[in-house]
Protein backbone atom coordinates (compact mmCIF):
# COMPACT_ATOMS: atom_id res chain seq x y z
CA UNK A 1 0.00 0.00 0.00
CA UNK A 2 1.34 3.33 -0.66
CA UNK A 3 1.10 5.91 0.53
CA UNK A 4 -1.89 7.83 -1.55
CA UNK A 5 -3.81 4.51 -0.48
CA UNK A 6 -2.88 4.91 2.86
CA UNK A 7 -4.50 8.65 3.19
CA UNK A 8 -7.59 7.42 1.61
CA UNK A 9 -8.10 4.55 4.21
CA UNK A 10 -7.29 6.92 7.07
CA UNK A 11 -10.08 9.60 5.53
CA UNK A 12 -12.09 6.38 4.98
CA UNK A 13 -11.88 5.36 8.64
CA UNK A 14 -11.78 8.74 10.13
CA UNK A 15 -15.53 9.43 8.24
CA UNK A 16 -16.88 6.70 10.37
CA UNK A 17 -15.97 4.21 7.24
CA UNK A 18 -15.54 0.15 8.01
CA UNK A 19 -13.76 -0.21 4.83
CA UNK A 20 -11.24 2.66 5.89
CA UNK A 21 -10.45 0.68 9.31
CA UNK A 22 -10.18 -2.70 7.41
CA UNK A 23 -7.93 -1.86 4.70
CA UNK A 24 -5.86 0.33 7.93
CA UNK A 25 -5.60 -2.87 9.63
CA UNK A 26 -5.04 -5.06 7.20
CA UNK A 27 -1.86 -3.56 5.74
CA UNK A 28 -0.36 -2.21 8.82
CA UNK A 29 -0.92 -4.84 11.36
CA UNK A 30 1.60 -7.30 10.15
CA UNK A 31 4.21 -5.16 10.23
CA UNK A 32 3.18 -4.01 13.48
CA UNK A 33 2.76 -7.94 14.94
CA UNK A 34 6.37 -8.56 13.71
CA UNK A 35 7.71 -5.41 15.43
CA UNK A 36 5.79 -6.80 18.76
CA UNK A 37 7.17 -10.36 18.21
CA UNK A 38 10.28 -9.14 18.16
CA UNK A 39 9.32 -7.00 21.89
CA UNK A 40 7.02 -8.57 23.76
CA UNK A 41 7.15 -12.25 22.49
CA UNK A 42 3.54 -14.64 23.10
CA UNK A 43 2.07 -11.99 24.23
CA UNK A 44 2.16 -9.47 21.03
CA UNK A 45 -1.31 -10.50 20.38
CA UNK A 46 -2.29 -9.07 23.25
CA UNK A 47 -0.26 -5.70 23.27
CA UNK A 48 -1.66 -5.66 19.64
CA UNK A 49 -4.91 -5.45 20.67
CA UNK A 50 -4.69 -3.11 23.03
CA UNK A 51 -2.77 -0.97 20.48
CA UNK A 52 -5.13 -1.07 18.20
CA UNK A 53 -8.38 0.03 20.45
CA UNK A 54 -6.22 2.44 21.52
CA UNK A 55 -5.33 4.22 18.41
CA UNK A 56 -9.31 3.71 16.96
CA UNK A 57 -9.85 5.89 20.08
CA UNK A 58 -7.40 8.30 18.91
CA UNK A 59 -8.60 8.16 15.07
CA UNK A 60 -11.62 10.60 15.48
CA UNK A 61 -9.58 13.61 16.48
CA UNK A 62 -6.54 12.43 14.70
CA UNK A 63 -5.04 15.21 12.03
CA UNK A 64 -1.87 14.18 9.66
CA UNK A 65 -1.76 11.26 6.42
CA UNK A 66 -1.44 8.44 6.60
CA UNK A 67 2.11 7.69 7.12
CA UNK A 68 1.60 10.11 10.51
CA UNK A 69 -1.04 7.41 11.37
CA UNK A 70 1.30 4.68 11.25
CA UNK A 71 3.85 6.62 13.02
CA UNK A 72 0.78 7.02 15.83
CA UNK A 73 0.31 3.23 15.68
CA UNK A 74 4.08 2.54 16.29
CA UNK A 75 4.23 5.16 19.21
CA UNK A 76 0.86 3.77 20.80
CA UNK A 77 2.87 0.25 20.41
CA UNK A 78 6.21 1.65 21.91
CA UNK A 79 4.34 2.76 24.52
CA UNK A 80 2.26 -0.41 25.49
CA UNK A 81 6.10 -2.37 25.20
CA UNK A 82 7.42 -0.15 27.98
CA UNK A 83 3.97 -0.69 30.12
CA UNK A 84 4.47 -4.53 29.27
CA UNK A 85 8.00 -4.43 30.59
CA UNK A 86 6.97 -2.34 33.43
CA UNK A 87 4.50 -4.61 34.44
CA UNK A 88 6.81 -7.95 33.93
CA UNK A 89 9.26 -6.05 36.02
CA UNK A 90 12.14 -7.71 33.19
CA UNK A 91 13.72 -5.81 30.28
CA UNK A 92 13.12 -6.28 26.81
CA UNK A 93 14.39 -9.66 25.77
CA UNK A 94 14.51 -10.34 21.93
CA UNK A 95 13.16 -13.49 20.84
CA UNK A 96 14.46 -16.26 19.19
CA UNK A 97 12.48 -17.29 16.48
CA UNK A 98 11.59 -20.76 17.95
CA UNK A 99 9.24 -18.95 20.52
CA UNK A 100 7.79 -15.81 18.78
CA UNK A 101 6.49 -17.44 16.16
CA UNK A 102 2.58 -17.83 16.88
CA UNK A 103 0.48 -20.60 14.75
CA UNK A 104 -2.44 -18.88 12.83
CA UNK A 105 -5.59 -19.94 11.95
CA UNK A 106 -6.45 -22.09 8.31
CA UNK A 107 -6.14 -19.08 6.07
CA UNK A 108 -2.34 -19.03 7.02
CA UNK A 109 -1.12 -20.85 3.74
CA UNK A 110 2.41 -22.58 3.91
CA UNK A 111 3.76 -20.20 1.48
CA UNK A 112 3.15 -17.02 3.41
CA UNK A 113 4.32 -19.18 6.90
CA UNK A 114 7.47 -19.87 5.08
CA UNK A 115 8.04 -16.20 4.40
CA UNK A 116 6.84 -15.04 7.72
CA UNK A 117 10.21 -17.31 8.78
CA UNK A 118 12.10 -16.02 6.25
CA UNK A 119 11.56 -12.21 7.56
CA UNK A 120 11.12 -12.83 11.43
CA UNK A 121 15.06 -15.08 11.19
CA UNK A 122 15.91 -11.78 9.49
CA UNK A 123 14.67 -9.69 12.33
CA UNK A 124 15.98 -12.21 14.68
CA UNK A 125 19.63 -11.86 13.25
CA UNK A 126 19.43 -7.98 12.52
CA UNK A 127 18.45 -7.76 16.71
CA UNK A 128 19.86 -10.65 18.22
CA UNK A 129 23.18 -8.68 19.36
CA UNK A 130 21.80 -5.43 20.12
CA UNK A 131 21.08 -3.56 22.81
CA UNK A 132 17.33 -3.19 24.18
CA UNK A 133 17.49 0.70 22.18
CA UNK A 134 19.77 -0.08 19.37
CA UNK A 135 17.34 -2.84 18.44
CA UNK A 136 14.25 -0.06 19.20
CA UNK A 137 15.82 1.90 16.43
CA UNK A 138 16.67 -0.94 14.07
CA UNK A 139 12.93 -2.20 14.59
CA UNK A 140 11.32 0.95 14.64
CA UNK A 141 12.92 1.95 11.46
CA UNK A 142 13.47 -1.52 9.47
CA UNK A 143 9.69 -2.86 9.84
CA UNK A 144 8.09 0.18 10.88
CA UNK A 145 9.84 2.24 7.82
CA UNK A 146 9.68 4.62 10.31
CA UNK A 147 12.08 7.93 9.85
CA UNK A 148 14.95 9.03 11.89
CA UNK A 149 13.20 11.97 13.19
CA UNK A 150 9.67 9.75 14.11
CA UNK A 151 11.77 7.35 16.12
CA UNK A 152 13.55 9.84 17.81
CA UNK A 153 9.96 11.50 18.77
CA UNK A 154 8.58 7.70 19.60
CA UNK A 155 11.56 7.24 22.02
CA UNK A 156 11.86 10.54 23.12
CA UNK A 157 14.91 11.14 22.10
CA UNK A 158 17.21 13.41 20.21
CA UNK A 159 17.59 12.91 16.27
CA UNK A 160 21.23 12.84 17.00
CA UNK A 161 20.88 10.07 20.01
CA UNK A 162 18.92 8.05 17.45
CA UNK A 163 21.47 8.50 14.57
CA UNK A 164 24.30 7.29 16.96
CA UNK A 165 22.21 4.14 18.44
CA UNK A 166 21.54 3.33 14.68
CA UNK A 167 25.30 4.06 13.64
CA UNK A 168 26.71 1.68 16.36
CA UNK A 169 23.77 -0.86 15.56
CA UNK A 170 25.01 -0.80 11.91
CA UNK A 171 28.13 -1.13 13.05
CA UNK A 172 27.32 -4.07 15.24
CA UNK A 173 25.17 -5.37 12.61
CA UNK A 174 27.97 -5.38 9.71
CA UNK A 175 30.39 -7.20 12.01
CA UNK A 176 28.63 -10.17 13.05
CA UNK A 177 27.30 -10.76 9.77
CA UNK A 178 30.98 -10.89 7.87
CA UNK A 179 30.80 -14.18 6.38
CA UNK A 180 27.16 -14.78 6.69
CA UNK A 181 25.23 -15.71 3.75
CA UNK A 182 21.51 -14.99 3.47
CA UNK B 1 49.08 -1.99 3.47
CA UNK B 2 46.27 -0.69 5.19
CA UNK B 3 46.05 -0.66 9.04
CA UNK B 4 43.36 -1.89 11.26
CA UNK B 5 42.47 1.76 12.28
CA UNK B 6 42.30 2.38 8.63
CA UNK B 7 39.71 -0.21 7.91
CA UNK B 8 37.72 1.08 10.84
CA UNK B 9 37.68 4.80 9.73
CA UNK B 10 36.67 3.24 5.82
CA UNK B 11 33.92 1.00 7.73
CA UNK B 12 32.77 4.48 9.96
CA UNK B 13 32.39 6.13 6.79
CA UNK B 14 30.31 3.45 4.80
CA UNK B 15 28.14 3.26 8.28
CA UNK B 16 28.09 7.01 8.17
CA UNK B 17 27.26 7.21 4.63
CA UNK B 18 24.76 4.13 4.15
CA UNK B 19 23.59 3.64 7.40
CA UNK B 20 20.16 5.88 7.01
CA UNK B 21 19.03 4.68 3.60
CA UNK B 22 20.16 0.56 4.14
CA UNK B 23 18.00 0.82 7.80
CA UNK B 24 15.13 2.47 5.72
CA UNK B 25 15.59 -0.32 2.88
CA UNK B 26 16.68 1.79 0.27
CA UNK B 27 19.80 0.41 -0.43
CA UNK B 28 19.64 -2.11 -3.16
CA UNK B 29 22.06 -4.81 -2.13
CA UNK B 30 23.61 -5.20 -5.69
CA UNK B 31 24.73 -1.36 -5.01
CA UNK B 32 25.67 -1.72 -1.37
CA UNK B 33 29.69 -1.63 -0.66
CA UNK B 34 30.59 -5.12 -0.14
CA UNK B 35 31.08 -4.35 3.89
CA UNK B 36 27.02 -3.97 3.38
CA UNK B 37 25.88 -6.47 1.25
CA UNK B 38 24.39 -9.25 3.64
CA UNK B 39 23.03 -6.59 5.38
CA UNK B 40 21.03 -5.35 3.33
CA UNK B 41 20.07 -8.56 1.96
CA UNK B 42 19.08 -9.50 6.09
CA UNK B 43 17.28 -6.23 5.98
CA UNK B 44 15.23 -6.25 2.38
CA UNK B 45 14.60 -10.27 3.83
CA UNK B 46 12.89 -8.77 7.22
CA UNK B 47 11.03 -5.82 5.76
CA UNK B 48 9.12 -8.69 3.38
CA UNK B 49 6.50 -8.98 6.14
CA UNK B 50 3.66 -11.07 5.32
CA UNK B 51 1.01 -9.34 5.06
CA UNK B 52 -1.19 -12.04 5.78
CA UNK B 53 0.93 -12.27 9.34
CA UNK B 54 -1.61 -11.60 12.18
CA UNK B 55 -4.81 -10.41 10.89
CA UNK B 56 -6.92 -13.18 13.11
CA UNK B 57 -8.02 -10.21 15.59
CA UNK B 58 -9.40 -8.05 12.76
CA UNK B 59 -13.28 -8.89 14.21
CA UNK B 60 -12.43 -7.51 17.26
CA UNK B 61 -10.68 -4.51 16.03
CA UNK B 62 -13.92 -3.90 13.88
CA UNK B 63 -15.69 -4.48 16.58
CA UNK B 64 -14.32 -1.47 18.45
CA UNK B 65 -14.08 0.60 15.38
CA UNK B 66 -17.97 0.20 14.99
CA UNK B 67 -18.64 0.95 18.92
CA UNK B 68 -16.54 4.42 18.93
CA UNK B 69 -17.66 5.54 15.50
CA UNK B 70 -21.38 4.67 15.63
CA UNK B 71 -21.63 7.19 18.33
CA UNK B 72 -23.43 9.94 17.51
CA UNK B 73 -26.07 7.99 19.63
CA UNK B 74 -23.59 6.75 22.29
CA UNK B 75 -22.22 10.39 22.51
CA UNK B 76 -25.77 12.42 22.29
CA UNK B 77 -27.36 10.07 24.35
CA UNK B 78 -25.92 11.26 27.72
CA UNK B 79 -26.07 15.17 26.99
CA UNK B 80 -29.58 14.51 26.00
CA UNK B 81 -30.17 12.85 28.78
CA UNK B 82 -28.24 15.91 30.94
CA UNK B 83 -30.75 18.78 28.96
CA UNK B 84 -33.68 16.32 29.87
CA UNK B 85 -32.77 16.42 33.30
CA UNK B 86 -32.11 19.93 33.34
CA UNK B 87 -35.21 20.92 32.18
CA UNK B 88 -36.95 18.75 34.41
CA UNK B 89 -35.03 20.11 37.20
CA UNK B 90 -35.89 23.75 35.83
CA UNK B 91 -39.67 23.04 35.34
CA UNK B 92 -39.48 21.62 39.07
CA UNK B 93 -37.68 24.63 40.53
CA UNK B 94 -40.20 26.69 38.75
CA UNK B 95 -42.93 25.04 39.99
CA UNK B 96 -41.50 25.07 43.23
CA UNK B 97 -41.03 28.83 43.30
CA UNK B 98 -44.60 29.63 41.87
CA UNK B 99 -46.13 27.57 44.68
CA UNK B 100 -43.80 29.21 47.44
CA UNK B 101 -44.79 32.79 45.28
CA UNK B 102 -48.67 31.88 45.03
CA UNK B 103 -48.60 29.72 47.60
CA UNK B 104 -47.71 32.19 50.24
CA UNK B 105 -49.74 35.20 48.62
CA UNK B 106 -52.73 32.93 48.91
CA UNK B 107 -52.05 32.01 52.39
CA UNK B 108 -51.45 35.84 53.15
CA UNK B 109 -54.55 36.93 51.07
CA UNK B 110 -56.64 34.16 53.09
CA UNK B 111 -56.01 35.45 56.10
CA UNK B 112 -56.40 38.81 54.99
CA UNK B 113 -52.34 39.85 55.81
CA UNK B 114 -51.38 41.35 52.43
CA UNK B 115 -51.74 45.53 51.44
CA UNK B 116 -55.37 46.80 51.55
CA UNK B 117 -54.99 47.47 47.40
CA UNK B 118 -53.40 44.01 47.15
CA UNK B 119 -55.75 42.19 49.65
CA UNK B 120 -59.02 44.48 46.87
CA UNK B 121 -56.89 42.52 43.69
CA UNK B 122 -56.20 39.52 44.90
CA UNK B 123 -59.79 39.17 46.31
CA UNK B 124 -61.56 39.94 43.38
CA UNK B 125 -59.05 37.87 41.32
CA UNK B 126 -60.08 34.98 43.81
CA UNK B 127 -63.97 35.46 43.52
CA UNK B 128 -63.86 34.93 40.04
CA UNK B 129 -62.97 31.55 40.53
CA UNK B 130 -65.24 30.92 43.74
CA UNK B 131 -62.44 31.77 46.18
CA UNK B 132 -63.43 34.02 48.50
CA UNK B 133 -60.68 35.92 51.03
CA UNK B 134 -61.44 39.23 52.92
CA UNK B 135 -62.26 42.16 50.68
CA UNK B 136 -61.15 45.29 52.34
CA UNK B 137 -63.02 47.33 50.15
CA UNK B 138 -66.05 45.41 50.73
CA UNK B 139 -65.48 46.11 54.31
CA UNK B 140 -64.88 49.46 54.32
CA UNK B 141 -68.27 49.91 52.38
CA UNK B 142 -69.96 47.70 55.24
CA UNK B 143 -68.41 49.95 58.03
CA UNK B 144 -64.89 50.61 58.60
CA UNK B 145 -64.65 48.75 61.82
CA UNK B 146 -65.80 45.08 60.77
CA UNK B 147 -64.93 43.52 64.70
CA UNK B 148 -67.55 45.31 66.36
CA UNK B 149 -67.90 42.67 69.31
CA UNK B 150 -71.21 41.55 70.88
CA UNK B 151 -74.06 43.65 71.19
CA UNK B 152 -74.83 43.88 74.70
CA UNK B 153 -78.47 42.31 75.44
CA UNK B 154 -80.01 41.57 78.65
CA UNK B 155 -78.71 37.88 77.85
CA UNK B 156 -74.82 38.73 77.45
CA UNK B 157 -74.51 42.32 79.43
CA UNK B 158 -74.44 39.60 83.12
CA UNK B 159 -72.14 37.27 81.42
CA UNK B 160 -69.93 39.83 80.47
CA UNK B 161 -70.54 42.07 83.43
CA UNK B 162 -69.67 38.61 85.57
CA UNK B 163 -66.31 38.43 83.10
CA UNK B 164 -65.46 42.13 83.81
CA UNK B 165 -65.94 41.82 87.42
CA UNK B 166 -63.58 39.00 87.55
CA UNK B 167 -61.18 40.59 85.73
CA UNK B 168 -61.18 43.28 87.36
CA UNK B 169 -60.74 41.85 90.76
CA UNK B 170 -58.24 39.37 89.73
CA UNK B 171 -56.05 42.25 88.22
CA UNK B 172 -53.35 43.63 90.83
CA UNK B 173 -54.38 47.36 89.87
CA UNK B 174 -58.40 46.16 90.95
CA UNK B 175 -59.60 48.20 93.62
CA UNK B 176 -63.09 48.07 93.46
CA UNK B 177 -63.87 51.30 91.37
CA UNK B 178 -64.70 51.60 87.97
CA UNK B 179 -62.33 54.12 86.94
CA UNK B 180 -59.29 51.89 87.81
CA UNK B 181 -61.03 49.11 85.43
CA UNK B 182 -61.01 51.30 82.08
CA UNK B 183 -57.09 51.63 82.67
CA UNK B 184 -56.47 47.75 82.41
CA UNK B 185 -55.01 47.01 79.81
CA UNK B 186 -56.66 43.92 79.17
CA UNK B 187 -59.79 45.29 79.49
CA UNK B 188 -59.29 47.97 76.91
CA UNK B 189 -58.17 45.44 74.64
CA UNK B 190 -61.35 43.35 74.66
CA UNK B 191 -64.04 44.20 71.93
CA UNK B 192 -66.72 42.96 74.41
CA UNK B 193 -65.86 45.15 77.23
CA UNK B 194 -65.50 47.90 75.42
CA UNK B 195 -68.84 47.40 74.46
CA UNK B 196 -69.65 47.30 77.57
CA UNK B 197 -68.22 50.35 78.55
CA UNK B 198 -70.14 52.05 75.87
CA UNK B 199 -73.56 50.82 76.89
CA UNK B 200 -72.95 51.78 80.55
CA UNK B 201 -72.12 55.04 79.23
CA UNK B 202 -75.26 55.61 77.10
CA UNK B 203 -77.06 54.88 80.55
CA UNK B 204 -74.86 57.59 81.86
CA UNK B 205 -72.82 55.01 84.19
CA UNK B 206 -69.68 53.61 85.06
CA UNK B 207 -69.21 50.05 84.03
CA UNK B 208 -69.67 48.98 87.88
CA UNK B 209 -72.83 50.94 88.10
CA UNK B 210 -74.33 49.03 85.19
CA UNK B 211 -73.44 45.98 85.98
CA UNK B 212 -74.67 46.36 89.88
CA UNK B 213 -78.02 46.58 87.84
CA UNK B 214 -77.95 43.88 85.13
CA UNK B 215 -79.76 40.86 87.15
CA UNK B 216 -79.18 37.27 86.07
CA UNK B 217 -81.31 36.18 82.71
CA UNK B 218 -83.61 33.35 83.73
CA UNK B 219 -83.29 29.90 82.80
CA UNK B 220 -85.81 30.35 79.78
CA UNK B 221 -84.49 33.21 78.12
CA UNK B 222 -80.88 31.61 78.37
CA UNK B 223 -82.27 28.88 76.70
CA UNK B 224 -84.28 30.23 74.01
CA UNK B 225 -81.03 32.23 73.35
CA UNK B 226 -78.46 28.93 72.92
CA UNK B 227 -81.33 28.03 70.92
CA UNK B 228 -81.29 30.41 68.13
CA UNK B 229 -77.95 31.18 67.78
CA UNK B 230 -77.55 27.26 67.76
CA UNK B 231 -80.05 27.94 65.01
CA UNK B 232 -77.98 30.58 63.96
CA UNK B 233 -74.97 28.23 63.71
CA UNK B 234 -76.57 25.49 62.17
CA UNK B 235 -78.14 28.02 59.27
CA UNK B 236 -74.53 29.06 58.53
CA UNK B 237 -73.46 25.41 58.49
CA UNK B 238 -76.58 24.73 55.89
CA UNK B 239 -74.53 27.29 53.32
CA UNK B 240 -72.03 24.04 52.78
CA UNK B 241 -69.01 26.09 53.27
CA UNK B 242 -66.64 23.42 55.45
CA UNK B 243 -66.32 20.28 53.95
CA UNK B 244 -67.21 18.75 57.58
CA UNK B 245 -69.59 20.78 58.58
CA UNK B 246 -72.08 18.26 59.88
CA UNK B 247 -69.53 16.77 62.06
CA UNK B 248 -67.83 20.01 63.46
CA UNK B 249 -68.88 20.35 67.04
CA UNK B 250 -66.34 23.17 67.68
CA UNK B 251 -67.34 26.04 68.38
CA UNK B 252 -63.88 27.65 67.85
CA UNK B 253 -63.52 26.39 64.20
CA UNK B 254 -64.04 28.82 61.73
CA UNK B 255 -67.34 29.16 59.99
CA UNK B 256 -67.16 31.73 57.16
CA UNK B 257 -70.03 33.95 56.94
CA UNK B 258 -72.32 33.25 53.81
CA UNK B 259 -72.00 36.72 52.73
CA UNK B 260 -67.85 35.48 51.32
CA UNK B 261 -68.51 32.03 50.99
CA UNK B 262 -67.02 30.09 48.13
CA UNK B 263 -69.44 29.47 45.76
CA UNK B 264 -67.03 26.52 44.09
CA UNK B 265 -66.95 23.78 47.31
CA UNK B 266 -64.26 22.09 45.78
CA UNK B 267 -62.58 25.09 45.71
CA UNK B 268 -62.64 25.96 49.24
CA UNK B 269 -59.76 27.72 50.76
CA UNK B 270 -59.10 26.81 54.59
CA UNK B 271 -59.70 30.29 56.29
CA UNK B 272 -58.46 30.62 59.92
CA UNK B 273 -60.64 31.87 62.65
CA UNK B 274 -59.00 34.90 62.85
CA UNK B 275 -59.73 36.05 59.34
CA UNK B 276 -63.16 35.74 59.67
CA UNK B 277 -65.26 38.82 60.11
CA UNK B 278 -67.61 39.41 62.89
CA UNK B 279 -70.96 38.26 61.82
CA UNK B 280 -72.95 40.85 63.89
CA UNK B 281 -72.32 44.41 62.69
CA UNK B 282 -74.22 46.32 64.87
CA UNK B 283 -72.06 49.03 67.01
CA UNK B 284 -71.09 49.28 70.04
CA UNK B 285 -73.18 52.16 70.84
CA UNK B 286 -75.99 50.21 70.56
CA UNK B 287 -78.63 50.56 73.10
CA UNK B 288 -78.94 47.67 75.54
CA UNK B 289 -81.55 45.72 75.43
CA UNK B 290 -81.87 45.63 79.39
CA UNK B 291 -81.21 48.33 81.38
CA UNK B 292 -81.18 47.89 85.19
CA UNK B 293 -81.26 51.16 87.38
CA UNK B 294 -78.06 52.12 89.19
CA UNK B 295 -77.64 50.54 92.88
CA UNK B 296 -75.99 52.54 95.50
Amino acid sequence: MDDSELDSALNMAKSGEEAGVTLLYRNLQPFLIAYLRNRTGSSCEDVSQETWISAIGALRNFEGRGGDFKALLFDIAHKRVVDFYRKESRRPKITGINESIDIPGNSYSVENMLDDVSSQEAISKLVSNLTSDQAEVVLLRVIGGLSTQKVAKIMGKSVGSVRILQHRAVEKISKSQIGVTI
Amino acid sequence: MTSESDVDNKMQEIFRHFGDSLLAGDLDPADAPIELRNMAELIQVAKKVPLTSGLNQEQTIISHFRAAFSPQVVELEPKRRSKMISKILTAKAAAAAVAVLFGGTAAAAATGSLPAPAQTKVASVLSDVGVSVPNPSSNAAKGANHVTGPVITSANAFGLCTAYTAQVNGGSTSTSSGATVTSSPALTHSRAFINLEAAAKAANESVAQYCASVKAPSSDKGSSNAASHSKGRSESRGKGNEPNNASNDNPSSSVVPSSVAPTNPTSTMPVPSSSVPATTEAPATTVPVTTVPQSS
